[in-house]
């Protein structure tokens, strides 16, 4: 019996060990809010690439391009981080826009297996993302997508850059941001 | 000839057994955020069955007589073995490291090739003994594979060298390397082994070469982060996924011009042909979906919902 249940733990220990030591899988994230408001309104406040006044997280952009593709925003989130993202793609007709983040700040530096890694401002790597209005009778549905990896790409991550930590902020982001945006819109 | 009451019973059964048996092709979609496949009666459109499959899975390849699935999972640093008749995981074989991706096997249905993402190899594994046989040293980040249909070349993908490696199947060794676009990742052979379409992600294009030489023909541009290709309706149409703009792009493979964009679910990733040559199958990582575009009218005629992370990067149909 004792020997059973050695070889039991063994092979949980061998499987979970295993089930550790991979690369990064990609992830995604996505929310949906419904407001009582048309179409029309909800994507007059969030249409414009340079403008984030919207989203709680950001106290301040710098933005250049416009909403034509290839343009760029620096977004300088309230806790001082800076993100920077492009604009992939932006389509009025479908109320619909989709972007990439190229660029972040360093958030903390951590010591992790005996080396220093920078934890980034958004912990995400390789993030792209779109926000679409739809019409839903008199009332508006916004979808926000994103797929995206966690921020450390070697095996083994710390807890700061792991998947659970990307999800979550991802999830976080979005939860607030659509909340936000169903408020002022429905003002 | 007359009715015989027997006559009639046999034809029936002979009907209804010849009925069971046509449920094939089948097509099988490695869903990775849910660890499992899910395979596609392609007659009826729907899910029949989901296999559990842990460790990420994400490439899949098929034995040639079309009863076994081989789905690589980089998770679980390896590839599972399933039985495609059975819908049953037979066994998971581990390569040592996790970087198991793109995955094909040969024509004759006993030797298997899996690319190595980290260690920049294929592995040449046996179909019978699953022992390693040969591990073949390529370009950065190999991913995509494809098999001559002569048996006597492997084409690879090395994603992060830009680079194509044509392996000689006979000596199980790189022959001949070739740039192609920034960033390869899946690629096709047409059905003559004349022409090799090899999708670049980063440069949004599909590059042409010629078998023999791994001559440049063209460069052909897509949307935005082609991911993989394949050939319909008698090689005459090649059709591409666009991961980051939600499309399929069609190219005139005589005119090598893009033909026409498909809208189909978000982030498509793995594409591959029906065996009537006349419907392509497209794999909806973020919508959980498969696609059926029908070749001839260029529109989607069915949209399939399968599981969580739909990736399918390889050829996931029987033929």
């Amino acid at each position: 019996m004792k020997k059973i249940t050695l070889f039991a733990s063994a092979a949980l220990f061998l499987f979970t060990a295993t089930a550790n030591a991979h690369g990064p899988v990609r992830q995604k994230t996505h929310d949906s809010v419904t407001i009582n408001a048309p179409a029309d309104k909800v994507w007059g406040i969030i249409k414009n690439f340079d403008d984030m006044s919207w989203l709680p997280a950001i106290a301040s952009v710098s933005a250049k391009g416009g909403n034509k593709d290839g343009a760029t925003r620096v977004l300088t989130l309230k806790d001082g981080g800076k993100i920077t993202e492009e604009l992939k793609k932006h389509d009025d007709a479908k109320m619909m826009y989709s972007y990439k983040i190229t660029d972040m700040s360093t958030k903390a530096t951590i010591s992790h297996s005996g080396q220093d890694e920078k934890v980034p401002a958004f912990p995400v790597g390789n993030y792209a993302a779109d926000i679409q209005v739809k019409a839903e009778g008199a009332a508006s549905v916004v979808t926000w997508k994103a797929g995206y990896y966690r921020a450390y790409m070697n095996n083994n991550p710390p807890a700061e850059m792991n998947e659970e930590a990307a999800n979550t902020a991802v999830a976080d982001l979005f939860k607030t941001g659509l909340a936000n945006l169903k408020a002022l819109a429905e003002k | 000839m007359y009715n015989h009451p027997k006559t009639v019973a046999s034809f029936l059964a002979t009907v209804f057994f010849s009925t069971a048996l046509s449920a094939q092709p089948f097509a099988y979609i490695s869903n990775q955020l849910d660890d499992s496949v899910s395979i596609i009666d392609t007659a009826s459109a729907k899910v029949i069955d989901t296999v559990k499959i842990t460790g990420k899975p994400a490439g899949v390849a098929l034995s040639p007589d079309g009863n076994t699935v081989y789905i690589s999972t980089p998770e679980a640093n390896g590839f599972a073995v399933i039985d495609a008749k059975q819908h049953k995981l037979l066994k998971h074989v581990p390569l040592g490291s996790s970087g198991a991706l793109g995955i094909a096997v040969d024509k004759s249905g006993q030797r298997l090739f899996v690319a190595d993402w980290y260690k920049n190899t294929v592995a040449v594994i046996d179909t019978v003994d699953f022992k390693i046989k040969a591990t073949i040293p390529v370009g950065e980040s190999p991913s995509g594979l494809v098999v001559s249909p002569d048996n006597r070349w492997l084409y690879v993908a090395n994603r992060l060298s830009n680079s194509v490696s044509q392996i000689d199947l006979h000596t199980l060794t790189e022959r001949n390397v070739t740039k192609v676009g920034e960033h390869p990742f899946g690629l096709s052979i047409d059905s003559k082994g004349q022409r090799l379409y090899v999708a670049n992600v980063e440069s949004d294009d599909v590059t042409v070469l010629d078998n023999q030489h791994l001559k440049k023909v063209a460069t052909v541009k897509v949307k935005t982060l082609p991911y993989a290709t394949t050939l319909a309706l008698n090689d005459s149409r090649l059709f591409v996924t666009n991961q980051e703009d939600d499309s399929v792009s069609v190219i005139d493979t005589a005119t090598l011009t893009e033909l026409a964009v498909i809208e189909v679910g978000d982030k498509p990733e793995g594409i591959s042909t029906h065996p009537d040559g006349q419907h392509v199958y497209v794999a909806n990582w973020f919508d959980n979906t498969v696609s059926v575009i029908d070749a001839k009218t260029l529109t989607v005629v069915d949209t399939i919902p399968t599981g969580n992370g739909s990736r399918a990067f390889g050829l996931f149909i029987s033929q």
